[in-house]
């Protein structure tokens, strides 16, 4: 019994964890890989790269500035002097020291972010926090008084952003925040830069709108973890160009500072706005009780629930009900309205008896020569309706000898 | 296992929290602090309860029972641990064994013993084994228990009411009578030569024996007595039509009953009994077993006969009695007169055996199709139902007659007294010496 008890128990589970399983497996596969060499980079062109982002781009006469390190690409912004934007395909990839840094580049610098993390959010721009995040894009309109670009519905939200007076466009799918003096711009999903959903929706005016807004774009392909800065102390005496934006006044971590708290837990329903909690309608001790008194009816339930023995089956002893054939067959008839079948049945039992009892031989002239009046009874037509068929069936039980 | 004394633990526990709570203790360590307690007591609890695998069980008691009577079964129950166990146990049989109580309680210091008794009351024949043993074991302060299962072995075989023993008294004063033993008017008939005795006046002149007379100087009378040492074949068919209800019971419990009655009459008389019962095999056959043994041999072959839904292979069965009968004997074949079974199985094979042997078709007459054919007409359905009914009868009526011309004797009557009626029609054979 229990042998056929546990698949039944299982199956159903394990279709749900197979189901839920496939759909992940199915997912990550179908995500683009930020490793590879091509992914959102301007000299490839491939279905995840953006090589025509960058064409656009160079027709539109913005300089495209391919850099494949942090240290480079913070150099290349800091001479621009401001007129630059710094497009950051790749955040996971960039060290948390030169993240970090992206708020000392010169002011009106644009920093474009694609869907950064918690983590990379918190060392770059730490007055902006990470909403919830959908498990695939989704394309939302503009918004109200979006500045950051004039394109229509795109395909952008799908990490949700928000932080106190941080400007929201896109059901919160952008997000534009000036730090430090510094212009950061963080997009929810790298969808509008990739070649293959350029041209779906308003992606492409997106892109193109985020990325020209100063006369150069330094483009940061980036694919890999990097190593971590040098300091003043090991560079000393290297000679070697040192990958950093030089001195530092606050040469500590923000982290490690109290500095702008980080704020991930934003109401985004708020637009990002702030103001003071609501205070908790419930007590405190609601939540723990009901909590003990779900416990508590899982364990009656636990303790009731076991049976002593599971259930015994046994084989049924066969019965066939009496009659059944004769019921069948009389179900049959008065199914088919058989009713000469059914007349003619009793006028056969009827000629028997009488034949008997009038001591002839059964059939037709000597019961008739015997009964002449019997000739209607038990030799008379097929009955017409069910009247007539009862009429000479009663006639027939009347005159039958038991 | 948990118990309900646990929830009650948890629920005392949750409202001694929540004044604790009210009282401005953290609810979230409030709630950490009960449920580790509670978990804390109900796993001593649990590590404390005795195993149910080192629990022994052995079964005692009745093997076999009258259907309708009451049996005991006892379940030794025995503490092969170290602590002290508190047990609930519940005896599992098969549903129709009819056991009762559900369970028992039962409190075993360690290394005693109790006996638990278990009273069966079958609601049907054949082997009603026992299906498992489940123990629940709890821990001293109830909160909770280890359940496992064990099966000791055990059937009981549940017989055949034998319902017709009523009549045996009866049956028996006949066959006295058929015998010559008490009766003076029904002496004696038979044709085998008993003894030679005196004549006395009154005698019948026609059975003095002269020669006999010539040697003594006495005239000397023979006596005659029934056959004896004939045999009688009971050939039970447990094919579908011996699944049909008659009353409350299939006809192949009226049939079991019948051949009981005539089993042990027959054996009263002297004669050897055999059985058979088949549908499209063999299930069941009882032969040579004479004197005191035969009727508890045949009530174990017949109880744990069941109808089965195939249709009976009266060719094997008839092939079967020739060959293991190989002396002239009664065939009493218990069986439906269904057209269908009968006429396609039956009749054409019937010739070889009325060859051999005396047949007897024994059918118990299905009250449903009487009443049937007498449905008061009040409508068209009752006029269809009285013309299936009056042919169903009619058909019954043409495969007896045929079955007549073929040279065997049928009988065909209700439930109640077909077991008398089998009875009478052998001790009329045996009376008619055509045995």
């Amino acid at each position: 019994m229990s042998k056929r008890r546990w698949p039944r128990l299982a199956i159903p589970f394990a279709l749900v964890l197979a189901l839920m399983t496939g759909t992940v497996v199915v997912h990550a596969i179908l995500e683009p890989d930020t490793a590879e060499h091509t992914y959102l980079s301007p000299e490839a062109h491939g279905s995840t790269s953006a090589g025509e982002l960058a064409e656009l781009l160079r027709a539109k006469g913005i300089a495209v500035k391919r850099e494949t390190r942090s240290s480079d690409a913070l150099l290349s912004a800091w001479r621009l002097k401001g007129n630059a934007t710094l497009f950051i395909p790749t955040p996971e990839f960039v060290h948390p020291d030169y993240l970090w840094m992206l708020r000392q580049s010169p002011a009106k610098t644009r920093v474009v972010l694609v869907e950064p993390g918690t983590r990379q959010l918190l060392d770059a721009v730490p007055t902006l926090g990470v909403g919830p995040t959908r498990w695939a894009t989704a394309v939302t309109s503009r918004g109200q008084g979006c500045t950051l670009t004039k394109a229509g519905p795109a395909a952008v939200t799908r990490t949700r952003y928000g932080g106190r007076d941080a400007h929201v466009c896109y059901d919160s799918g952008l997000v534009a925040q000036n730090f430090n003096g510094v212009e950061f711009v963080v997009a929810g999903s790298a969808d509008p830069f990739r070649a293959d959903r350029l041209s779906e929706h308003d992606n492409k005016t997106l892109a193109v709108d985020l990325l020209s807004a100063k006369q150069t774009v330094v483009w940061l392909d980036l694919h890999a973890m990097e190593p971590k800065p040098k300091t003043y102390s090991e560079e000393a005496g290297s000679g070697e160009v040192v990958p950093s934006l030089g001195p530092g006044r606050e040469r500590t971590r923000p982290d490690a500072s109290p500095g702008p708290t980080p704020s991930d837990a934003i109401d985004l329903e708020l637009g990002g706005g702030s103001g003071p909690e609501p205070p908790n309608p419930w007590p405190a001790w609601l939540v723990p009780l009901l909590i003990m008194l779900l416990i508590i009816a899982i364990v009656i339930a636990l303790a009731r629930g076991r049976r002593l023995g599971a259930p015994v089956p046994e084989p049924l002893p066969i019965e066939v009900p009496g009659a059944e054939a004769a019921i069948g067959r009389s179900r049959l008839y008065r199914r088919a309205r058989a009713r000469g079948a059914a007349l003619e049945t009793l006028r056969i039992e009827a000629r028997q008896r009488i034949a008997a009892a009038l001591k002839v031989p059964n059939d037709r002239e000597s019961i008739l020569a015997a009964r002449p009046d019997y000739e209607d009874l038990l030799f008379g037509p097929t009955p017409e309706d069910d009247q007539e068929m009862m009429r000479a069936m009663a006639q027939i039980l009347r005159e039958m000898p038991r | 296992m948990v118990t309900l004394r646990t929830a009650f633990l948890l629920a005392v526990g949750t409202l001694v929290g929540f004044g604790a709570m009210l009282g401005g203790v953290e609810p979230w360590a409030v709630v950490t602090t009960i449920l580790a307690s509670v978990i804390v007591v109900v796993s001593i609890d649990l590590h404390l309860a005795v195993k149910p695998s080192l629990i022994k069980l052995r079964r005692a008691g009745d093997r076999t029972v009258r259907l309708g009577e009451t049996a005991t079964v006892e379940l030794v129950v025995h503490n092969g641990d170290d602590s002290h166990g508190r047990l609930l146990v519940r005896d599992t049989w098969v549903p129709s064994a009819g056991a009762s109580p559900f369970s028992h309680k039962v409190s075993l210091g360690s290394g005693e013993r109790a006996a638990l008794t278990t009273t069966l009351r079958a609601t049907r024949r054949g082997d009603r084994p026992a299906v498992r043993v489940t123990i629940r074991s709890f821990g001293p302060m109830g909160l909770a228990f280890r359940q496992a299962d064990q099966s000791p072995q055990w059937t009981l075989r549940v017989l055949p009411r034998f319902e017709s023993r009523k009549y045996l008294p009866e049956k028996m004063a006949k066959l006295r009578q058929v015998e010559g033993l008490t009766a003076v008017r029904g002496r004696g008939q038979g044709t085998e030569f008993d003894t030679l005795r005196e004549y006395v006046p009154g005698d019948d002149v026609r059975s003095i024996d002269w020669r006999a007379t010539a040697r003594r100087n006495d005239v000397m009378l023979r006596t005659w007595r029934p056959e004896r040492s004939r045999r009688v074949v009971c050939v039970l068919d447990t094919g579908r039509t011996s699944a049909v209800r008659v009353g409350d019971e299939p006809r192949l419990d009226a049939a079991i009953d019948a051949a009981l009655l005539l089993a042990a009459v027959a054996q009263e008389a002297g004669d050897q009994v055999d059985l058979l019962a088949a549908d499209h095999q063999i299930r069941a056959a009882v032969s040579g077993v004479g004197g005191r043994n035969l009727l508890p041999r045949l009530v174990n072959a017949l109880a744990p006969l069941h109808p089965d839904l195939v249709e009976t292979d009266f060719e094997q069965i008839i092939s079967e009695v020739l060959r293991r009968e190989r002396k002239r004997s009664l065939v009493v074949i218990f069986t439906a007169l269904e057209p269908g079974a009968l006429g396609e199985g039956l009749l054409p094979i019937l010739p070889k055996l009325v060859a051999r042997h005396q047949v007897l078709v024994a059918a118990v007459h299905d009250p449903a199709l009487q009443a049937l054919a007498t449905t008061p007409l009040d409508g068209a359905d009752s006029a269809y139902s009285i013309a299936a009914g009056v042919r169903a009868l009619a058909e019954r009526r043409k495969i007896s007659s045929a079955l007549s011309r073929s040279g065997v004797d049928v009988l065909d009557c209700a439930a109640d007294v077909f077991a008398s009626q089998v009875t009478d029609a052998y001790l009329a054979l045996k009376a008619a010496g055509r045995l």
